[in-house]
């Protein structure tokens, strides 16, 4: 009898004590915190204006910038000792120039020193075969494709003037393949050392689109979608597009 | 040792306490809306195994009567004048008796055809040309086609949400009454998979129900049509669910983004220019005109172009090639048994079950 009391009372006290700890965060726990990513995209070192303002291409064509989208996926922090421990979940975010939204927060972060950050360019197939879908993914956006079912990774809208010929410039990039994984290594390592003010700071260069490996002169190619000149252009984003990564 | 086995066993104990108890603690309340009820799809004995449904959409009953709901309503256009009803009409097996309907908000005709809906469930690819990989995709399209419903999605759903009774019904359906594009597509895609036709006198023959014989003439006719016909018009779905060219046409014209590539557009393959998704024959006798653009007017029209009038081009079907010349030569009297063949393929409880709105 005593001894199935001091049992149950046993139980009941680490039962509870568990209770307390299990959902709190406790002093001896390691850090979490929120991680800001922040994207300037950028045209020849100059932050994007739309419309206002004339740009040249490498191929030596101007253009000017309508809009400009791209979804960002993925996500994962990876630590010096090469580790990707930091994932993400349900990370799918579009930036969007026309709304000026270029920003999202990593949430939950550990504390660790870390050296590079990788991402998807576009929305992988697990999510681009259906469009019913929330958040970032919300169907209601100009990013979907409803005639032939899937995510416009990347939106660059907006005229040119080339050698021959001048008109709208449309690059809708989609499609499996062109879902490209980008690893980029920060410029110094982000050390989370406490909860607040841990920024990743992301630049761009639109003409990193027209440059390498594949040079894109407009008179050739000035819309794509999915074919051989999107894969030219998914080709260039995951090496050219994201210049500068640094951390603070 | 009695002391340490029961020393082990409290310490279980305290260990599976200690998870219920931080399981408990950390579940958010539960919800005071009774969860929806599921809905399991009744597979007609006659019929394939239909898709695997999609896991993220489970139809329920309070999502199919929300989706037939929205189906009827006008007010998911932006004019408040269209339904999907308005091309889809239940009493012509859900097509609309137009070759290339003006009906949309913009009063334009369209460029293709309004397909006839039905066994939806077992189809992959929709569209004529397959564009739309699901059905929970696929609303979006109709919806915000500007010679169709011309909607701006957000301001549908904003729209929906100010409604007197939308709210309630996606609550019950989906658990919230915060509504959104993904649910409203996944309600008309549970409706939808609802629309099965397999009550036909073809259906009641086959299946060997009583009283329900078919003429000799009708016999003679599917025949005919199992010799002929069934390799494309495949199961007893009456399609393969895949897409050939069947000399319509021997030219297909780049522009208008590609429309007349048909399937080509889609798969992006030289190959599959100028093909098109084989539709089902099922209530075939009510959803004329028939092929992608609506170009013939009778059935009669239709076996004259398998029997005479098919065009050669590289991607003409091999099963229309399998005689001296292209097409499938039938005389006079083969196609008027495979007429009334074709005529007892209609189902006219589907068309009955499903005519009236919510």
């Amino acid at each position: 009898m005593t001894r199935f009391y001091k049992i149950t009372l046993y139980i009941v006290a680490a039962a509870y004590s568990l209770l307390l700890s299990g959902c709190s965060s406790e002093s001896d726990e390691p850090l979490m915190t929120d991680v800001e990513i922040s994207i300037t995209n950028e045209v020849n070192g100059q932050p994007l204006v739309l419309l206002d303002k004339t740009y040249t291409n490498p191929s030596g064509d101007t253009y000017v910038v309508h809009d400009l989208k791209y979804f960002m996926s993925n996500v994962k922090l990876i630590n010096s000792r090469g580790e990707a421990t930091y994932i993400e979940p349900d990370s799918y975010h579009l930036i969007d120039e026309q709304i000026g939204k270029r920003a999202f927060t990593l949430k939950n972060v550990k504390a660790d020193t870390y050296t590079k950050l990788e991402f998807g360019l576009g929305v992988d197939a697990a999510r681009n075969h259906s469009t019913d879908q929330y958040g970032d993914l919300d169907p209601s956006s100009t990013m979907v494709w409803d005639w032939d079912t899937g995510y416009k990774f990347l939106s660059l809208v907006g005229t040119y003037v080339a050698n021959t010929k001048e008109g709208g410039l449309v690059f809708h990039i989609g499609g499996d393949t062109n879902y490209k994984t980008i690893t980029v290594d920060l410029q110094q390592p982000l050390k989370i050392q406490s909860s607040s003010g841990n920024r990743i700071q992301i630049v761009t260069d639109l003409n990193g689109l027209f440059l390498e490996p594949n040079p894109i002169d407009f008179d050739e190619i000035n819309t794509a979608m999915t074919g051989p000149a999107a894969a030219k252009i998914a080709e260039n984003y995951s090496t050219g597009f994201f210049k500068q990564v640094t951390a603070n | 040792m009695l002391r340490s086995n029961i020393c082990m066993w409290a310490k279980l104990g305290t260990t599976i306490v200690g998870i219920a108890a931080i399981v408990a603690a950390c579940e958010r309340p539960a919800s005071v809306a009774p969860a929806p009820e599921l809905v399991q799809l009744q597979v007609p004995a006659n019929f394939p195994a239909p898709l695997p449904q999609p896991a993220h959409n489970p139809a329920t009953a309070q999502g199919i009567l929300l989706g037939k709901k929205l189906f009827f309503d006008p007010a998911l256009s932006v004019n408040g004048n269209v339904s999907c009803a308005t091309c889809h009409q239940p009493q012509k097996a859900f097509s609309d008796g137009q070759a290339l309907s003006s009906a949309g908000v913009s009063g334009k005709a369209l460029k293709r055809h309004a397909p006839a809906l039905m066994n939806l469930a077992w189809m992959d690819g929709l569209f004529w040309d397959g564009g739309a990989k699901n059905l929970e995709s696929l609303s979006f399209a109709p919806l915000r086609h500007p010679d169709e419903m011309g909607q701006d999605i957000a301001k549908l759903v904003a729209r929906l949400q100010q409604h007197p009774t939308y709210p309630s019904l996606f609550k019950a359906a989906f658990g919230t009454d915060s509504i959104t594009a993904a649910a409203l597509s996944r309600a008309l895609a549970q409706y939808q998979r609802t629309l099965v036709s397999a009550s036909s006198r073809y259906d009641k023959h086959i299946r060997n129900e009583p009283h329900k014989t078919l003429t000799q003439t009708e016999l003679q006719g599917l025949h005919i049509f199992k010799k002929n016909c069934s390799s494309c018009h495949a199961t007893d779905l009456f399609t393969d669910n895949r897409y050939h060219n069947n000399g319509l046409d021997n030219s297909f014209p780049e522009g208008d983004e590609d429309l007349y590539f048909g399937y080509g557009r889609i798969s992006r393959r030289t190959e599959d220019i100028g093909k098109y998704k084989t539709p089902t024959l099922r209530n075939i006798a009510l959803t004329a005109p028939y092929m992608h653009d609506g170009r013939f007017k009778t059935l009669e029209e239709v076996l004259q172009h398998y029997s005479s009038g098919v065009k050669w081009s590289a991607s003409l079907a091999p099963e229309l090639q399998q005689h001296a010349k292209p097409g499938i030569p039938l005389t006079a009297t083969e196609q008027q048994k495979l007429i009334a063949f074709l005529h007892t393929l209609t189902d006219e409880a589907f068309v009955k079950t499903n005519y009236s709105s919510p």
